[in-house]
């Protein structure tokens, strides 16, 4: 019942962000073959609201994952070095390489690189066991040095570099389009595998040895989860810069409300994420017409009152 | 014999800190793990239960190489339960208990009714839609320990419960609780290996059990009224001459 409640959330979320807008439109507008309309729609609302819906609900799913293999509530797939990795990469391509800067499919090519290889320098300090503690803080170092180079590279570049760099630290879904949408796409199959291990992702909640002794390769289980985190973390990146708080929030609300078992949690979390950047995307982009303001911007003050509304009836109950 | 360990070594950072371990159990029998802290005591079940790979030695159950099996078909004999672990997922009672029956592919009702057989036996009915966050120390105790029981629930003639300090939390009824219950269960043809401190409640219940020295030797095996003395005691523990401890046990 209730992943019935959420998805008709996400869909009625989707036909709010399509209605909506500097040019408003009805439900009649929407479905009748109104030239205007139909341009608004299929050319700059459409791609758009799909990415917000795959990009958010991929980072969501992603957070319930780490938060389960790291079996710690406040960790965030950005703890695996891959969004600083990614744009790190991005900003060294803006600043220093024109051809980079001047394609977009090239620049995502290169952030979503540079997330792997951050991330495979992170998985290297777990060593085989992939010590989790180890992994947690080797993330933390790298995010916080690729974040800060980030930072460096901004400051002593030109203002409009310094604008483009900005957008990856800080999230925005100004650009999109259809091909953003077909590599976006990819955040499914590897969403669809995470769900397949969500029993195995319910194991990993209890001490190594034990879910050993359920029969779960813990390390090997935890590998692949990594993988496919760093590639959905990776692939949203890359399109939209870095989005801070969904991976964080989403989850813990959803385990909050419907419950922690990753059957229910990880496709709900995936559900809740799309609403959140669908709707923050909206904001960002009706608030102050025409200026538009960083989608990450809009998550973080949106999500951040709620997630403390939400921990606070929880520390009452 | 049943559960066989032949020469286990444990070896951290090539020091050795277990070892070498012989053992020879029937099934159906409950062996108590007892040593000082650091003695190797949870090293040894962790070696059992699959989860920790010896330096040395092998282990056989019921004629088969434990570490040649595979994974799946270990979790169907093999249930471990680690020292008291908390967790900050809010799983309810119901949700984490039956992670338990992960490893078997049984028919909804059987399942069900091994959950409520389990739960029973660890007196959980009605917390379970609590979330095991919500869970006082000895409740969550509870919720692990069933979790553990019901996978070896409906094999227990074939199978292996490895305990690591099982009466952490507990209040003394429920202590007794559990010790009977084990106490049924390895009548009934499952077989025991805990680690413990409470070895002054095992007489009452206990068929073998294997004191480590500090240093991870075997000091002795066998029934525990005719093993444990007060100097076997004072050397494991270390104990001094002038314990209170050691006053208090008289055997």
């Amino acid at each position: 019942m209730r992943k019935v409640l959420i998805t008709l959330l996400a869909l009625a979320s989707v036909v709010l962000a399509l209605r909506l807008g500097s040019t408003s439109l009805s439900l009649t507008q929407l479905l009748s073959g109104d030239l205007e309309a139909h341009t608004v729609v299929w050319q700059l609302r459409l791609p758009r609201v799909l990415l917000a819906a795959l990009v958010g609900g991929g980072l969501a799913l992603a957070g319930a994952c780490i938060q389960g293999i790291f079996r710690n509530p406040l960790a965030d797939p950005s703890l695996l070095g891959v969004a600083g990795g990614a744009a790190f990469a991005a900003a060294l391509g803006i600043a220093f390489a024109p051809a980079v800067a001047a394609s977009p499919w090239l620049l995502a090519g290169v952030a979503f690189v540079g997330g792997l290889l951050a991330t495979l320098i992170v998985l290297s300090f777990g060593g085989r066991n992939t010590d989790l503690y180890t992994i947690l803080l080797a993330g933390l170092a790298v995010n916080a040095a690729a974040l800060a180079l980030v930072g460096l590279i901004g400051v002593l570049s030109m203002e409009t570099t310094f604008r483009s760099i900005s957008f990856w630290t800080m999230g925005s879904l100004n650009q999109a389009t259809w091909i953003d949408v077909g590599v976006a796409s990819l955040i499914l199959p590897c969403a669809l595998l995470l769900i397949r291990r969500a029993s195995t992702l319910d194991g990993l909640v209890l001490p190594d040895a034990e879910a050993q002794s359920l029969g779960i390769p813990v390390s090997q289980s935890r590998r692949q989860v990594i993988v496919l985190v760093a590639a959905i973390t990776g692939i949203a990146v890359s399109l939209t810069g870095v989005i801070a708080f969904v991976g964080l929030i989403v989850p813990h609300m959803i385990r909050l409300s419907m419950g922690a078992t990753h059957r229910t949690l990880l496709p709900c979390a995936f559900a809740g994420g799309a609403i959140l950047i669908v709707l923050a995307d909206l904001l960002s982009r009706t608030l102050i017409v025409p200026m538009e303001i960083p989608v990450g911007i809009i998550t973080a003050l949106l999500g951040a009152p709620i997630f403390v509304l939400l921990l606070r009836a929880q520390v009452k109950a | 014999m049943s559960l066989r360990l032949d020469d286990i070594v444990a070896k951290h950072r090539g020091v050795r800190v277990l070892g070498p371990i012989c053992i020879d159990l029937e099934q159906g029998t409950w062996l108590s793990i007892v040593g000082a802290n650091g003695a190797g005591k949870s090293t040894l079940l962790r070696i059992l239960a699959g989860a920790e790979a010896a330096s040395d030695g092998t282990c056989h159950f019921q004629g088969q190489t434990v570490s040649e099996l595979r994974n799946a078909e270990r979790a169907k004999r093999f249930a471990y339960l680690a020292q008291a672990a908390p967790t900050q997922f809010p799983f309810t009672v119901r949700e984490y208990v039956l992670l338990g029956a992960l490893p078997h592919e049984w028919s909804s009702e059987t399942r069900r009714n091994a959950f409520f057989d389990v739960t029973k036996s660890m007196s959980l009915e009605g917390l379970f839609d609590r979330s095991v966050v919500q869970l006082s120390g000895g409740e969550f105790q509870r919720v692990r320990l069933a979790r553990a029981l019901l996978q070896i629930w409906l094999n227990r003639e074939a199978s292996v419960l490895i305990l690591d300090e099982p009466l952490t939390s507990l209040d003394w009824k429920h202590q007794e609780q559990l010790l009977e219950l084990l106490g049924q269960l390895v009548s009934e043809g499952l077989t025991v290996v805990d680690a413990t401190h409470q070895f002054l409640l095992m007489p009452s219940h206990d068929d073998q059990v294997l004191v480590l020295s500090p240093r991870g030797e075997a000091l002795a095996m066998g029934k525990p009224s005719l093993t444990i003395t007060s100097e076997l005691v004072q050397n494991a523990f270390e104990l001094d001459e002038d314990s209170t401890f050691r006053a208090r046990l008289r055997f």
